[in-house]
């Protein structure tokens, strides 16, 4: 693969917004409401038969919303591995997805409706990340990357521990299962108005982490070689941290708990683009959304039934990671 | 071209839990263009003076005057996944305060501290593939390229074979000649006999003198406790 | 009118009886076993597994309020009952009324073991609830109250089951409303007894849907125990068009004290079974049945509305 590196830099880019492309197609011209392509296209242009409508209305949303959470996942776990020169570090480091899986919970526990059950998980992602960054600061250690992790986890576990507590206060027959379905995951029950809206927050991370670039390999050398480099490596740190939580907070918020595409997307663009920060984070970007793409297709794609875009994420993410690790330390 | 001066610097750690230290104060200035050796037994604390004149680490009291500095850490301190040529050009961080990405100028002024260092063969290969001496020298190429008129180099020549050191210290040479102050911590002391002035950092004291009086058998005696008659580290002469 | 009386003089005499606290030594081991015996002998019954939450017990009398949330010995769900605590209780009899599935069977046993308890496994069948309501009457000693209780419920049944075929529905659950009982499912067996087409098929018992999928269904209505979600779906355009341009009417059936057709799947259901049978002439069978089930007054009871 290096020879495409030298071929044209854009071209790995390329590749991979032309295979997005085709996914949205696909998402966009399958689904148990038959329309013609034709039809779908004159809908596009506000002169398709209201049936045409009715699905762009209802796929389009789905389309926004599995391509902006598979982008937020991927490029924050970009970041992540980047920053923390660890390769199994993924979104969920700083406990954003568990916060934000606590905060919807006590919102669906209170029986809020599904702008608020958005908005509290996306608080709780948050709060979550936020304590894990409060805390490491205090302890005041180096550059407090160890300090971070350990945060974190403890972040998540307390989330972790929350949410356990309101699966057994909730009601059996109707909370429960609501909670369950949210964990779970999905791209289908976000309206266009949610997804537009996920849309702020993810673009403003994502650009800060687009921005950051070469930066972030700076900040991966350590925060002494960072300083001596001339660059503010605190500011800098927090700037990445902060940006990657709002994209997983945004994330989850919009679809729920989907895992494993923020450690999968960044190795597979590893492979296509090389390890430098600049080129890996919009690759991640694009692998992330692809996959997304991939399981939102296959959610609905085994009868009328959805199966939860989480659950199909391990099943194909695992494997696909455990491939990719062998394939790349053959390699090395 | 600015200097380097020290106004009764006292650099060291604060206490923390009773670990702090703290080094004799220190009133010194250095002109562009002069290569000082730091030696003194391990733990004396030249580290933490050279990342003091560095401006990582506060000074405990006094101040310091000083242009832009670049730090160099020992050899295996740094690891990273990319390209020697992306780790070199990372030298013009400081330089791109807005910008999303490095120029191509910056890969041009990298290629070219490569070359001269003639480890430029090595600029698409992953940094942590290298031998240590290579790395050593594609960090220097770093050096050059950050271009800072003040450089502090932290051991540089631990771990590395004859040829590697000597590379090396051609470069320190280079860099010095180049109008940039050099300050090497070192524990080869014929590298020390051979800059323009040796600070011998003692366990109370410290004192700044040309390498012919630094290096005397008594006071080498002082500062490390042990009788010599040649390098401690290799055995060469020391003059 | 000679019906009527008789109910007032049953109920009138449960509420004579001592109310005490050493009467109540039968604990439910979960939400439709607490159900049953509320509606057969609630002064009997120890504790809830699950509190009903405040609207319910502003319905319900108030001993519902009284008695003391003890946790589910069932398996189904909900916090899980303190073994030690319900054993300190000293019951005499635990009823669960459920699956009898020899998995079921097999806990039942297990739990007696343990208990040391008499612990009697009720079938939870819909079809069955007269023979449930008497085999409870029996064992909770109103023998009397149970077997009026049960004609009553066994006449509700037989007129669910010869009600006219109704519309093509999609039942709604949740507060989006994307999840649903396919066809054959126990949330949705009222509604399909009643001969109302469950447009829902393709899987089995719950799951969930996208708002496509209910799009390309296309039902005549949708059936929902949530106010909020009714409420949400008002100015939803998805939702309440159909293909053929007509308005979607949505039917919102009560929830208080407990769903009509789901939530717990007890005896409550027999309220959603007579108003499908008759939903324009059975005001006084649910005032009636809202009272012997629930100890409801009439006023209390909520009308399915349509909302159009």
């Amino acid at each position: 693969m290096d020879f495409l590196n030298r071929l044209t830099p854009a071209l790995p880019a390329l590749i991979l917004a032309l295979l997005a492309l085709a996914g949205a197609a696909g998402v966009l011209a399958t689904g148990p409401l038959a329309i013609s392509p034709g039809d779908l296209l004159s809908a596009l242009f506000g002169q398709g038969s209201p049936d045409a409508e009715l699905v762009l209305t209802l796929r389009g949303p789905r389309l926004l919303a599995a391509l902006t959470c598979g982008a937020a996942l991927a490029g924050a776990g970009a970041g992540f591995q980047i920053l923390f020169r660890n390769p199994l570090a993924a979104p969920d480091l700083l406990g954003v997805s568990s916060g934000a899986g606590l905060g919807a919970a006590l919102a669906l526990l209170l029986g809020a409706g599904t702008a608020l059950v958005q908005g509290a998980a996306f608080a709780g992602g948050l709060a979550a990340g936020g304590l894990a960054m409060g805390c490491a600061a205090l302890t005041r250690s180096g550059d407090g990357r160890l300090a971070l992790i350990l945060c974190g986890v403890v972040a998540g576990a307390l989330a972790s521990a929350g949410l356990g507590l309101v699966v057994i206060v909730a009601e059996p027959y109707s909370q429960l299962p609501a909670i369950t379905w949210w964990l779970l995951g999905s791209f289908t029950r976000a309206t266009l108005a949610e997804a537009l809206f996920a849309l702020v927050p993810i673009g403003l991370g994502g650009a800060v982490l687009l921005w950051l670039g070469f930066r972030l390999d700076v900040l991966s050398l350590g925060d002494e070689q960072a300083r001596s480099l001339g660059l503010p490596a605190r500011r800098l740190r927090l700037a990445a941290l902060a940006a990657a939580a709002l994209m997983t907070s945004a994330a989850v918020a919009l679809a729920g708990i989907v895992g494993w595409i923020g450690l999968l997307a960044p190795h597979a663009a590893r492979l296509i683009v090389g390890e430098r920060a600049g080129r890996l984070i919009p690759a991640s970007m694009a692998v992330g959304a692809l996959f997304a793409l991939v399981i939102d297709r296959l959610a609905t794609a085994f009868g009328p039934a959805e199966i939860p875009v989480g659950l199909l994420s391990a099943a194909l993410g695992a494997p696909a990671f455990l491939f990719l690790f062998v394939a790349t330390s053959r390699r090395s | 071209m600015s200097g380097l001066l020290l106004e009764h610097l006292v650099a060291g750690r604060a206490a923390r839990g009773g670990k702090g230290f703290r080094l004799p104060p220190l009133n010194q200035s250095v002109a562009p263009g002069e290569v000082v050796a730091v030696i003194g037994p391990n733990g004396t604390g030249k580290t933490t003076l050279l990342k003091t004149l560095a401006g990582l680490l506060p000074p405990l009291a006094g101040s310091i005057h000083r242009p832009r500095a670049a730090w160099l850490p020992p050899p295996g301190a740094v690891s990273a996944g990319f390209s020697v040529l992306h780790l070199t050009a990372l030298g013009r961080s400081h330089l791109r305060r807005w910008s999303s990405g490095l120029a191509p100028a910056d890969l041009e002024a990298a290629r070219a501290a490569l070359d001269r260092l003639e480890v430029g063969h090595l600029a698409d290969r992953p940094f942590d593939r290298l031998s240590s001496g290579q790395q050593q020298l594609v960090l220097i190429a770093r050096l050059f390229v950050q271009d800072a008129p003040l450089c502090l180099l932290d051991e540089p020549m631990a771990l590395l074979d004859p040829a590697h050191a000597q590379a090396v210290e051609a470069a320190i040479r280079t860099l010095a000649r180049e109008d940039r102050i050099v300050i090497a911590s070192t524990h080869h002391l014929p590298l020390a006999a051979r800059a323009d002035r040796v600070l011998a950092l003692g366990p109370d004291w410290a004192e700044m003198a040309a390498p012919a009086r630094a290096l005397a058998p008594d006071r080498i005696r002082a500062l490390f406790g042990v009788e010599v008659d040649g390098c401690p580290c290799c055995g060469g002469p020391l003059s | 009118m000679i019906g009527l009386g008789g109910v007032l003089t049953l109920s009138a005499c449960s509420r004579g009886r001592s109310s005490g606290a050493d009467s109540r030594d039968v604990v439910a081991a979960g939400s439709p076993a607490a159900l049953l015996v509320w509606a057969v002998g609630r002064e009997r019954l120890a504790g809830w597994p699950r509190k009903p939450g405040a609207k319910a017990l502003a319905a319900l009398p108030a001993l519902a309020a009284d008695l003391p949330e003890l946790g589910s010995l069932a398996s189904g769900g909900g916090r899980p009952a303190d073994i030690e605590a319900i054993a300190a209780l000293k019951p005499r009899l635990v009823i669960d009324y459920g699956d009898t599935d020899p998995e079921y069977q097999t806990l039942a046993q297990r739990m007696q073991a343990r208990l040391g308890v008499e612990w009697r496994l009720i079938d939870g069948t819909l079809t069955r609830i007269p023979e449930a309501i008497r085999e409870a009457g029996a064992l909770l000693g109103a023998a009397g109250g149970a077997d009026g209780l049960a004609d009553d419920a066994a006449g509700v049944l037989e007129r669910w089951r010869s009600a006219p075929a109704g519309p093509g529905f999609y039942y709604a659950r949740g507060a989006d409303g994307l999840e649903t009982g396919f066809r054959g499912a126990l949330a949705t067996e009222v509604l399909e007894g009643a001969r109302w087409t469950n447009v829902a098929e393709g899987s089995r018992n719950i799951g969930r849907v996208t708002r496509e999928q209910v799009a390309a269904w296309d039902p005549e209505v949708l059936v929902t125990l949530d106010s909020g979600f009714a409420d949400a779906i008002r100015t939803d355009p998805v939702w309440r068009w159909r293909r053929n341009g007509e308005r979607r009417r949505v039917l919102l059936l009560p929830d208080r004290p407990f769903g009509w057709v789901d939530r717990p799947p007890s005896v409550n259901r027999l309220l959603g079974c007579a108003w499908l049978a008759d939903p324009k002439g059975s005001a006084m069978t649910l005032a009636s049945l809202s009272r012997r089930l629930y100890g409801m007054a009439p006023v209390e009871v909520a009308q399915p509305r349509w909302i159009s």
